[in-house]
């Protein structure tokens, strides 16, 4: 009989490493995915990836059952993401005057687009246009690219995207239509054609 | 509503966000206002602009990740199993086979001390001294003395401390079933440094098999298969798993060789014992099924491509 998850995260908090594998298997590529997309690098995307399971492994003793199994394994994600992108930061996050709002009251984010709209002109269509859209996305500060990571291209819910980052369903929807906006603006000439 | 509130719930409307009251609020001015219908339109332009670029991890990618994974998860498994399985798992051969060595120890240091405040305090030289008793007794037995160090000296009243280490090698007397033995085993296959010393454990291992093997041994044997850095150890090991019974545990081992290990001839080594392994059952296991339209798809050696569909196509799948 196939053990459910509740099971497996039981064995695995007794410390049964078959088990640990088997919720690895179970989740190790939606988290490479969402990782790789944040990040855009493999090489980064498979460091993160590898922290992120570790800990998952460190800490499973601590896991309570508040949450799914899931939801606490992407908050791992999202908290290594978002602390991997402070520690490069030297990055210029265009835009940013908070560049990690936490809360309803922080510094709503500058619209302007700093670095000016990308001219359809000077790139080549297919997989130009991609590069282009992926620094676009990219540019956004941690915090916005992380929602619009996980809403756009990992299908999540916003309540669920509430729950992994540990804050108001209102803030996510903020980040959510900033990131957009700003997206908008810096794609605006491949949008218009 | 404001309409300023409507444009907003437009937005969630694209993300497939409302139900029940709300969607249909916005349907219904999405019906009558122009402006908020190119909202929409603009969000769903933006939509698929972005949809096109997603970045999607590939094969090797995650497969890389995967094997980085396992070793990094090893290691942290190694801490854990030092002082809390490793311990347990020693215990009562420690307590079987060192109390007597230990106590001996704590003798010599107890009698060597006391020998040496003797001689350096004593007079007369008429004193039997205790230490030479228990010294030779212990060092004929095999004790062995190291890193002997002055840790004090007073020279106006002779005392001193010294400090050392005792060591001794241990033989072990048994069958292959022998649960001190198989420990010793498992501890060397997992963690002696020298890859001869791996190696030979494995050969010893698979010199026994039919006789029975301990869990912890085969597990030993299945995390050095697939995880030893030393490609000599993990054909050995390889090979002793394709002569124990097959298994889920073997199986998922096979598979992850199969699907990551970096040498072409443990993958096909793997194919050819999973394949073994299913004959007579009638059909394939649907775990190795999939593992083996994976190898099609995406292995870069073409004869591991051919030998996995040869695999499929011989049971006409």
């Amino acid at each position: 009989m196939k053990l459910t998850e509740q099971d497996l995260v039981i064995k695995a908090k007794a410390g049964d490493y078959r088990a640990f594998e088997e919720l690895v298997y179970a989740y190790d590529r939606r988290v490479l995915a969402t990782v790789y997309r944040f990040t855009g690098d493999p090489d980064d995307a498979k460091d993160l990836y590898q922290d992120i399971f570790i800990r998952a492994f460190k800490g499973l003793k601590k896991f309570e059952f508040k949450s799914s199994f899931s939801t606490w394994l992407y908050r791992i994600a999202v908290n290594v993401c978002l602390t991997h992108k402070a520690k490069a930061g030297k990055r210029n996050y265009e835009s940013l005057d908070d560049p990690y709002p936490d809360s309803e009251d922080s510094k709503t984010e500058q619209y302007e687009d700093k670095s000016g709209s990308l001219s359809p002109e000077k790139s080549l269509l297919g997989s130009e246009t991609q590069a282009v859209v992926r620094k676009a996305v990219d540019s956004l500060s941690p915090r916005l690219k992380m929602v619009f990571v996980m809403k756009h291209y990992d299908g999540l819910k916003i309540k669920e995207i509430a729950e992994m980052l540990e804050t108001k369903e209102g803030t996510v929807k903020k980040y959510l239509f900033e990131a957009v906006h700003i997206l908008r603006g810096r794609l605006a000439g491949y949008l218009e054609n | 509503m404001e309409h300023q509130e409507i444009k907003e719930l437009v937005l969630l409307h694209a993300y497939g966000e409302l139900d029940g009251y709300s969607e249909e609020l916005v349907k219904n001015h999405l019906a009558t206002c122009a402006g908020c219908r190119e909202i929409l339109n603009n969000e769903m332009h933006l939509r698929n602009l972005v949809n096109t670029a997603t970045p999607e991890p590939d094969e090797k990618l995650a497969g890389d990740a995967r094997l980085q994974l396992r070793a990094a998860l090893r290691i942290e498994t190694e801490k854990k199993f030092t002082p809390e399985k490793l311990i347990n798992s020693f215990r009562e051969f420690l307590y079987l086979n060192y109390r007597p060595i230990l106590s001996g120890a704590v003798m010599l240091v107890v009698g060597f001390l006391l020998s040496l405040f003797v001689r350096l305090n004593s007079s007369s030289g008429d004193e039997q001294n205790p230490a030479e008793i228990n010294l030779s007794d212990l060092l004929k037995s095999g004790m062995k003395i190291n890193n002997l160090r002055i840790l004090a000296s007073d020279p106006k009243t002779g005392q001193m401390e010294i400090e050392f280490e005792t060591f001794r090698n241990v033989k072990l007397s048994g069958s292959f079933n022998d649960q001190n033995i198989q420990s010793v085993m498992m501890y060397s296959i997992l963690n002696d440094e020298n890859p001869g010393v791996r190696l030979n454990s494995i050969n010893m291992v698979d010199s026994k098999k039919e006789r029975g093997i301990d869990k912890d041994v085969k597990a030993a044997v299945l995390t050095a298969a697939q995880y030893d850095e030393n490609p000599g150890v993990r054909r050995s090991a390889l090979k002793t798993l394709a002569g124990l019974p097959f298994d889920d545990e073997i199986k998922t081992a096979l598979i992850n060789i199969m699907s990551y290990d970096q040498n072409a001839a443990f993958r096909i080594e793997a194919i050819n014992i999973l394949a073994e392994s299913q004959k007579g059952t009638g059909k394939i296991d649907d775990e190795v099924q999939k593992a083996l339209r994976q190898r099609i798809e995406n292995d870069d050696n073409n004869y591991i491509k051919l030998k996995a569909k040869t695999v499929l196509e011989e049971r006409n799948i």
